[in-house]
């Protein structure tokens, strides 16, 4: 069926395309342990990240972020599952087109739109951009990936585990609670983990939204980028990339089950 | 009927949060945004009346225009790189057999993990101190270092590399699907495999090369990041245009206009995508 | 007679969804029929005549356009499912994949549904041993058998006390092997029991075997109702003649295929009388079942009959000219 050309060609192929992709940044973490600021191997050395830890802005920065991916995550897991689940007892063509609406507006767009907003409303009650607008904007566009992983899961799901749960004497609330919610158990973790990262990760829209008091992660990153060779960012990078993927290979595999 | 009742009393109560969240922040920012676009611009940043068009005819202006164009034609190119070079990425995993999961892993991996700074590491390589000007430097290739950064195919370069797994993933989902007794009927029909490819399986994955191109043009389109990291100050898109207007040139009804192109496109998506959409919601 | 369950005039009536291409159809027309305390009920017919439509009315997933449903005398049709006392065995089990078999079987008790004696502990108890589960509380449905799985939600619903269990084609996930066998089970089952089965299948062999009463099905309507040997050997209609069995027509009447006699040459044909039917015919072919053949031979004035003859009779080849006859007795007429 395959042919002497998939069998070699592509193969090597794909060994190029991966190293393409993978190889930025294990370079970056090569040069995280390096002596040296340049690009020139000097010897191996911890002190970037020593001095990554002794940033107190940048460690502010880290900490909001957790904070505000920490209760983005619990939100947007909670509303996220429980509307896949409505989703897939019955399609809402409205609901769902805005969610997948959500995920293909482009951020700086979902920014504006929320600055504007937030502008409008808090003329009148006297409220600033914050920690809270940030945490709003982010359960905004995390139920989309929340919802995804929990519906792709209830299509594998037997609609007559939960007809058998209501013939057994369960209500309706009670055959979700006692069969489906347990089921979907492994995939509310997977979902949550997704959330976490896409929280983690935001630039654009926190940016837009953030008050004084609100610096993240990633705005820190991005101020560094910009402002030239920074050697620390290297040693921040290879962390969070690290963590980021251990939690992805985690969410991957609860998701396999 | 009572059946009826409870699950749609159920369904209501479960389905609220999410409607709610949605319209507060979805819907009614983007309807401000879309009447933003036709307001004027305020004395100290924000808006207020009159009502005008006067945001879409400057919309048209020869010296916008350059934007617009620029956006598309940087998306296209990152697009039809993304296919092209996603295409048989996503052909191996298919065809990979047991090991699947892992190599679709290997690719997931690095897309969920920090855009910044997978954009970030390849300002790492480019900048004229970086490593592959050191290299190259250091070799005697070149005496003075490239200038590979701040240019518009540093931003191609980017969109590719942060978008590629974006193309891959439905191009695999497609292909994966196709049955394989198909491309042993075509080679049982004489046809090598190089024809069997051509005449069989991209003709049938079309739906999924389109859903990968639609995917992945739209927020190549509308970035923002990789054309203000990679790109430096020539290379302005419509995604930075929309910031510009909205922090430092403080001119929202400008900036919500140009943002109702990038909507336009993000809803003309939702509309023709409704296979994908389903498949996904 | 103690009716539990009474289905008067119940009619189904699914709108049309263009999505799904199906047009607006009735999928229960008009069904009644009342069943006597602890007797075996079967619903039999084709994929798509409403048999599985009917036991969700009276299992409470469906509600009926029109007409009643009454169980122990009670009207159940506005009820949900929950507050019925019917329990259902479905196709595929449906056991709950996270719980033992033990948390299956008590699932019920802890519900809505609070009748039958007994502390739930000396309940489950009681049905583990009916059923020949005792020693597996503790495996999950993963690690069963076929057969165990099937036991398993049989207990699940009789620890329930339910009026009528249905069950819904509960032997066609199993092996061919094993069917004969788990079918004697669930006769000696509801015997000892005592508890109403309403039994839905299209296997006629199952339905014949099993039943006390038996309704056949077509598009929506019960066709006819009766002890089993009525319906075969007093079919109303052709469509009930030719599924249960098979069943030959000649000159407008039906003839079983073991009602007719096979000889060969045409010295041997037999005489025509007021009580003998006779025919002659060219053998087609002849299939070999073991036990018995099946013989299809071509009439002289057209038409294909089909012989079934003991295989120590044959063989018969294709062209041997034979003859046919059979006892006027032996003939179906008058069906609708």
């Amino acid at each position: 069926m395959t042919g002497a050309w998939s069998r070699r060609a592509l193969p090597l192929y794909a060994a190029c395309a991966y190293l393409f992709l993978h190889l930025p940044l294990a370079i970056l973490a090569i040069f995280s342990v390096n002596a040296s600021r340049f690009t020139i191997w000097d010897g191996f050395s911890l002190h970037w990240y020593r001095a990554m830890f002794a940033d107190r802005d940048l460690l502010e920065a880290a900490a909001n972020s957790l904070i505000i991916a920490a209760a983005a995550t619990v939100l947007a897991t909670a509303i996220g599952t429980l509307a896949g689940y409505a989703l897939w007892k019955k399609a809402s063509a409205w609901l769902a087109g805005s969610l997948y609406l959500s995920l293909v507006t482009p951020e700086i767009v979902t920014g504006v739109s929320l600055l504007a907003f937030f502008q409008w409303i808090f003329r009148d009650l006297h409220l600033r951009l914050g920690m809270h607008t940030v945490i709003l904007a982010h359960v905004s566009f995390s139920v989309a990936y929340v919802v995804l992983v929990i519906v792709a899961r209830l299509r594998n799901f037997d609609p007559a585990l939960e007809e058998a749960a209501l013939d057994l004497g369960a209500t309706e609330f009670g055959a979700f609670y006692r069969v489906t919610l347990p089921y979907l158990a492994p995939a509310i973790a997977a979902a949550a983990m997704l959330a976490f990262t896409v929280s983690i990760d935001d630039y654009v829209i926190t940016s837009l939204v953030a008050g004084v008091d609100s610096r993240t992660l990633p705005m820190a990153i991005y101020a560094m980028a910009r402002r030239g060779v920074n050697p620390v960012l290297n040693a921040v990078s290879t962390i969070v990339v690290a963590a980021l993927g251990a939690l992805i290979l985690l969410s991957e595999r609860l998701r396999a089950r | 009927m009572n059946r009826r009742r409870g699950i749609d009393r159920l369904r209501a109560w479960f389905l609220a949060p999410a409607a709610v969240l949605m319209l507060a922040t979805l819907a009614i920012p983007l309807a401000i945004v879309a009447a933003y676009s036709f307001l004027s611009r305020g004395a100290y940043g924000g808006v207020e009346a009159p009502w005008t068009q006067e945001n879409y005819t400057r919309l048209a202006d020869p010296l916008y225009g350059g934007i617009f164009l620029r956006s598309a034609w940087i998306s296209l190119i990152a697009t039809a790189a993304c296919l092209a070079l996603g295409f048989p990425l996503a052909l191996f995993i298919a065809r990979s057999g047991p090991r699947k999961n892992l190599y679709l892993a290997l690719v997931i991996l690095p897309f969920w993990t920090s855009f910044l700074i997978r954009l970030y590491a390849w300002m790492f390589l480019l900048r004229d101190t970086g490593l592959v000007n050191t290299v190259l430097l250091s070799l005697g290739v070149i005496h003075a270092p490239l200038a590979l950064l701040y240019n518009q195919g540093a931003v191609i370069l980017g969109l590719v590399y942060g978008y590629l797994p974006f193309a891959v993933l439905p191009l695999y989902a497609t292909l994966e699907r196709q049955d394989p007794s198909l491309l042993d009927a075509a080679a049982d029909l004489g046809a090598t495999p190089a024809r069997a490819l051509a005449r069989v399986t991209i003709p049938l994955a079309m739906p999924g090369i389109l859903a990968a191109s639609v995917l992945v043009f739209v927020p190549c389109v509308g970035t923002y990041i990789v054309s203000d990291l990679l790109g430096g100050s020539k290379t302005v898109l419509i995604g930075n245009l929309v910031q510009n207007q909205f922090t430092s040139s403080r001119d929202w009804p400008f900036g919500a206009a140009a943002s109702m192109i990038l909507i336009a496109s993000a809803v003309a998506v939702l509309l023709t995508q409704r296979r994908s959409r389903e498949e996904l919601l | 007679m103690d009716p539990v369950l009474e289905l008067a005039d119940v009619t189904k009536e699914f709108a049309g969804d263009a999505a799904r291409r199906s047009v607006p159809h009735k999928a229960v027309d008009r069904v009644s029929f009342t069943i006597p305390r602890g007797a075996f009920f079967s619903l039999l017919g084709p994929s798509g005549c409403g048999k599985t439509t009917t036991l969700r009315l009276i299992a409470g997933f469906e509600s009926a356009t029109s007409g009643e449903i009454r169980l122990s005398g009670r009207r159940v049709d506005h009820l949900p499912p929950y507050r019925r006392n019917v329990n259902t065995v479905f196709q595929s089990y449906a056991l709950f994949p996270h719980l033992t078999v033990q948390g299956n079987i008590e699932f019920g008790l802890h519900g809505e549904r609070r009748n039958g004696s007994g502390s739930p502990a000396e309940r489950v108890r009681r049905v583990l041993e009916q059923l020949d589960l005792t020693g597996k509380e503790s495996r999950k449905p993963s690690q069963l058998s076929g057969g165990e799985r099937q036991r398993v939600a049989l207990a699940r619903a009789l620890v329930l006390s339910p009026d009528v269990l249905l069950l819904d084609e509960p032997l066609s996930a199993l092996d061919p092997q094993l069917r004969q066998q788990v079918r004697a089970e669930l006769r000696d089952l509801q015997r000892k029991t005592g508890v109403t089965f309403l039994f839905v299948t299209h296997d006629q062999d199952e339905a014949l075997s099993l039943s006390d009463t038996l309704a056949v099905m077509r598009a929506g309507r019960i066709e006819q109702m009766g002890p089993p040997a009525e319906l075969y050997r007093a079919p109303r209609t052709r469509f009930v003649a030719s599924f249960l069995g098979s069943i030959n027509w000649i000159g407008g009447a039906g003839v079983r295929p073991e009602a007719i006699r096979i000889t060969r040459s045409a010295s041997d044909r037999p005489m025509e009388n007021a009580s003998l039917r006779s025919a002659p015919a060219i053998v087609e072919s002849a299939a070999f079942l073991g036990p018995v053949a099946h013989v299809s031979a071509r009439l002289a004035e057209g038409g294909s009959i089909t012989v079934r003859v003991s295989s120590t009779e044959g063989p018969y080849r294709p062209g041997e000219s034979v003859c046919l006859s059979w006892n006027v007795a032996d003939e179906l007429r008058g069906l609708l």
